[in-house]
């Protein structure tokens, strides 16, 4: 098995040594451009180290240091200061606050976002919470030591207040900024904009935003040791060279190779083919998530083998007793795979709606809403909440229809609420019930 | 590439009100490719159209003509333009013209406003670059063009608006002249911009009268 | 009244010539077919000013010609300069006009690009800019240089403008503000006059650069100046773009009790200030909507013309 590492040339060595322990042939890449090269043939290793706060990487310093805290006072936790903070650094910041608050000590975690929304900390920031952990959201900060209390001035856009600590702990990472250009290369994207940026959300210690590139921050280890972390990327990389059918096809005759959809993918999945004058589809990084489907102006895209109707439906009804006659029907909820389509099944037996699960909510079918309009008194569009679309922005794109949508309704004289957005997990088949009734 | 923007669905839906047999034509060129007229927004329109209560009973069909400006394309789909009361192109105005020269009895109906000519900046983002006013200067202002990308086709430099890089009629706009001025410094090749460019002779441009061109090497004159 | 002909030369040019610190003021045509409007803001300025500036559809709101308008003024006794731009008109219908100014008398001209008409009251209207700025300059000088129309045909008893135009000081991209300053002397300019300044620090910083370059002794620059009635007015002028003002003005318009005195006041420190620095050869007063204002601030600036009728020699 071939596999590339890219990046901070000073700690490639020792991955390549494990990855070859894990019996994979290791190529070197000298470049961003060389990783751009090879990614579409092998698996990419992106590795980095990024600097983090030695008070929260080692504990012991620490405890020395909040022993010397009175134990009435409170220590304060400033995070994302200079840059706002992966997942990574908000899951140390939330360890770590919660070993000190379990030692009976007040603890206010400083930050420009609250983090309970971050996938996969949702549990590690109530945890906190229970153990009197305070979150402050602030807008900008600014320090002055006055001998042996700091104060620490937050406007948080309507006031401005002081707290004074005897410790204040900077949680500042600095990332590895040789790695950006890499990222850049490989098209590897966050949830803000589609852009790299010192935000870094790609940065998922083992993941990234395409399925065959990976990434190791020898900076950020916690809990696993870098052994355990290749051995999880080398099964990984092994288990993915099984290609599922879930994926996309596109049918050259029709595709204007206009790169809409090569913008658009999330996973980096489409590659463009100079021989056939057409968008190609690498399949082992296509997650079918049919985001391309959708904005493809040509209709040139399928997923899988779905059949080729008029209206190209990219999406499968799932409800087990749809009715011979739509008219008994009131609702149709089209509802993502991953979040409103497992929340409905909670209540499968209790309604009428008929249900209908799409990849994605960025794979909404504007022509199949419109449809379905005619047929239903009512569509729900139902899609992962903010931030937590697997896809990035899947989420989005399922607004933006809507909205547009809507538009179209009423510049028709109909009603435009007879579509409606709802955002939820997969735990939380509250939201789209409601809707539903 | 020519970009163009679909019409408000209202005017649409009052240009095909008399007509029982619709017929949607898509584009497959220009107009596919700035998300306007393509197969995808043709049947989209269609189904939206099928929601109106004011087309009640009108039969729509959908087709996509790769070009609608050039004539071979057309023939695959006689019979649905035979069958059509109307055609509802999708086409620029190029191909919705064409269309009404090539079938002179047909009611032809434009489903789109045709803007300009320009680049696809980012998904679902396009910018006027060229006005096709027949005489290219771009080698003199550093590969922008002040026709069609300054407010005022200005040709020797920026009016006193240009404030922070921005156009003064709209801060959305980019100063034209800011570009050329950072382009050729970075190029060190201010020096161009000393020359005074004489009044442009519009008569290549659309001024001259409507324009048409033959490749004399290639076109065969017919008696 | 002037005399109709073609010998009589501007005497705003022999101001200038004769080394006097020359002010000019506005003229801004009204938005109907008015005449004595033209009429009674040339009689503020008789006698006050070596010439007014008459506005060709300023901000593209459409107003009376502003070719009607000289005319009109010169007729009351003021010697005009006529802003002509490159929006409305093609260079036939320039040509055309520049013909007929010079038939009726005027002999100074402004030449301008002129503001968009999306700024206007018409932003449905055509645009034209078949010329621009520095173009029409160039075909003004040609007409009276060597007798030429800009298709390089002689033409017979051409026009003999004075011709004039604009710069503004603030704009970006700086230096190529001051390569376009340039231009448009080599182009036959022969005074200009500058964006409204607040600014005279900036302002003087940026002669410093006309001077190193020795642009002032190939062209009279006048100095624009703004004059605020309230703060009000005086906030509008700062989103205009490519206007700076300093904040420290805003604020003293704000603290004051009398706005009006304040804004005077202020108009006179900088004229004060600006009179100080060296090549400038005169100022333009803009007080948009408070022209009868003008006579006072350049009695008290000490800036009254030693004639008493500009034309009658």
């Amino acid at each position: 098995m071939k596999t590339v590492l890219a990046g901070n040339s000073t700690y490639l060595a020792g991955v390549a040594d494990l990855f070859e322990k894990e019996g994979f042939e290791i190529k070197l890449a000298s470049s961003p451009y060389e990783a751009r090269a090879l990614v579409d043939e092998h698996p990419v290793v992106l590795v980095s180290r990024s600097e983090v706060s030695p008070f929260i990487t080692d504990s012991q310093y620490a405890w020395r240091l909040i022993r010397k805290v009175n134990p009435l006072e409170t220590i304060v936790m400033l995070l994302n200061k200079d840059s706002d903070s992966n997942p990574y650094l908000w899951k140390l910041v939330l360890e770590r606050a919660i070993e000190i608050a379990s030692g009976k000590r007040h603890v206010c975690v400083l930050c420009k976002s609250v983090g309970s929304r971050m996938p996969g900390l949702e549990s590690l920031y109530h945890e906190a919470r229970d153990l009197g952990v305070s979150f402050l959201k602030y807008r900008s900060v600014s320090l002055s030591d006055e001998g042996y209390t700091s104060t620490i001035t937050i406007d948080d856009g309507t006031d401005t207040y002081n707290i004074t600590s005897p410790l204040i702990i900077d949680c500042t990472c600095s990332p590895d900024e040789s790695v950006l250009d890499y990222a850049d290369a490989l098209r590897l994207r966050t949830h803000d904009n589609g852009k790299i940026n010192s935000n870094r959300w790609f940065l998922l210690q083992g993941h990234t935003s395409r399925r065959n590139v990976f990434y190791i921050d020898t900076g950020l280890m916690l809990s696993l040791s870098l052994e355990e972390i290749v051995n999880s990327i080398a099964n990984e990389i092994r288990s993915t060279a099984v290609i599922t059918d879930n994926t996309v096809e596109i049918d050259a005759k029709k595709c204007a190779f206009c790169y809409t959809c090569y913008r658009v993918c999330p996973h980096g999945a489409l590659a463009p083919n100079h021989d056939a004058h057409a968008m190609g589809v690498l399949k082992s990084n296509c997650s079918g998530c049919g985001i391309c489907v959708a904005v493809c102006p040509a209709n040139a895209i399928v997923i899988g083998s779905a059949s080729h109707t008029a209206h190209s439906r990219s999406s499968t009804e799932i409800s087990e007793e749809v009715p011979d006659s739509l008219e008994a029907l009131q609702t149709v909820a089209f509802c993502c795979e991953n979040s409103a389509a497992i929340a409905a099944r909670t209540f499968a037996g209790e309604t009428n709606a008929s249900i209908v699960s799409i990849p994605c909510g960025g794979n909404i079918d504007v022509a199949q809403v419109f449809q379905s309009l005619n047929n239903y008194k009512q569509v729900i569009i139902a899609v992962c909440p903010d931030n937590a679309c697997k896809h990035f922005d899947g989420n989005s794109r399922a607004r933006l229809q809507v909205e547009r949508i809507k538009k179209a309704l009423l510049a028709v004289n109909k009603d435009p609420d007879r579509i409606k957005f709802v955002q939820l997990s997969h735990s939380m088949p509250y939201p789209l019930r409601d809707a539903l009734n | 590439m020519i970009v163009a923007e679909q019409k408000p669905i209202e005017e649409i839906v009052q240009s095909i009100k008399p007509y029982k047999k619709l017929l949607i034509a898509a584009c497959g060129t220009c107009v596919t490719v700035c998300m306007t007229g393509g197969e995808k927004e043709a049947i989209e329109l269609c189904t939206l159209l099928e929601l109106v209560s004011e087309l009640e009973g009108i039969q729509i069909r959908v087709k996509t003509i790769e070009r609608q400006c050039d004539r071979e394309f057309f023939v695959d789909f006689e019979e649905d333009i035979e069958w059509a009361d109307a055609v509802l192109s999708m086409g620029c105005g190029v191909g919705v013209q064409f269309f009404a020269e090539l079938y002179p009895g047909k009611h032809i109906v434009p489903a789109l406003n045709t803007k300009f000519f320009g680049v696809t900046r980012d998904v679902g983002y396009w910018t006027e670059f060229c006005q096709g006013c027949g005489e290219c200067l771009l080698e003199k202002t550093g590969g922008v063009c002040p026709v069609a990308r300054c407010s005022k086709s200005l040709f020797n430099g920026p009016c006193g608006g240009s404030s922070d890089g921005r156009c003064e009629i709209n801060p959305d706009i980019e100063c034209a002249w800011q570009i050329i001025y950072d382009r050729l410094k970075a190029q060190n090749r201010l020096d161009l911009l000393l020359e005074t460019l004489p009044p442009r002779d519009w008569s290549s441009s659309r001024d001259g009268g409507p324009r048409s061109l033959r490749k004399s090497s290639v076109y065969l004159e017919v008696d | 009244m002037p005399s109709l002909e073609n010998e009589y030369i501007s005497g705003l040019q022999r101001a200038y010539e004769s080394g006097e610190f020359v002010v000019t003021a506005e003229i801004g045509p009204p938005m109907s077919s008015n005449a004595s409007h033209v009429e009674k803001s040339a009689d503020v300025l008789r006698g006050v000013v070596h010439a007014a500036n008459v506005t060709d559809n300023q901000t593209s709101i459409v107003r009376m010609s502003s070719l009607a308008a000289s005319y009109i003024g010169l007729t009351r006794g003021v010697e005009t300069i006529l802003q002509m731009t490159c929006r409305d008109r093609n260079r036939i219908a320039i040509q055309s006009d520049l013909l007929g100014a010079y038939a009726l008398g005027l002999r100074n001209l402004l030449c301008l690009s002129g503001d968009h008409q999306s700024l206007g009251n018409h932003p449905q209207s055509k645009n034209v800019f078949d010329l621009d700025s520095i173009q029409l300059i160039k075909a003004v000088a040609d007409m009276k240089n060597h007798s030429i129309f800009i298709n390089g045909k002689k033409g017979k008893n051409m026009p003999k403008f004075f011709i004039g135009t604009t710069t503004n000081p603030f704009a970006d991209p700086r230096e190529l503000q001051i390569i376009r300053l340039k231009k448009k002397i080599e182009a036959g300019a022969q005074f200009v006059q500058t964006q409204a300044i607040y600014d005279v620090d900036s302002f003087e910083s940026w002669m410093s650069e006309v001077r190193s370059l020795g642009l002032h002794n190939e062209v009279y620059i006048q100095a624009g100046i703004l004059v605020n009635k309230s703060l009000r007015s005086m906030e509008m002028t700062k989103k205009v773009s490519g206007m700076s003002i300093p904040d420290e003005l805003i604020e003293r318009m704000r603290n004051s009790e009398n706005q009006e005195e304040e804004g005077i006041t202020i108009a006179l420190e900088i004229i004060d200030r600006l009179r100080k620095i060296e090549g400038l050869s005169g100022i333009h007063i803009m007080a948009v909507g408070w022209e009868k204002i003008v006579p006072t601030i350049i009695e008290r600036a000490g800036l009254m013309p030693t004639f008493d009728s500009n034309h009658s020699d």
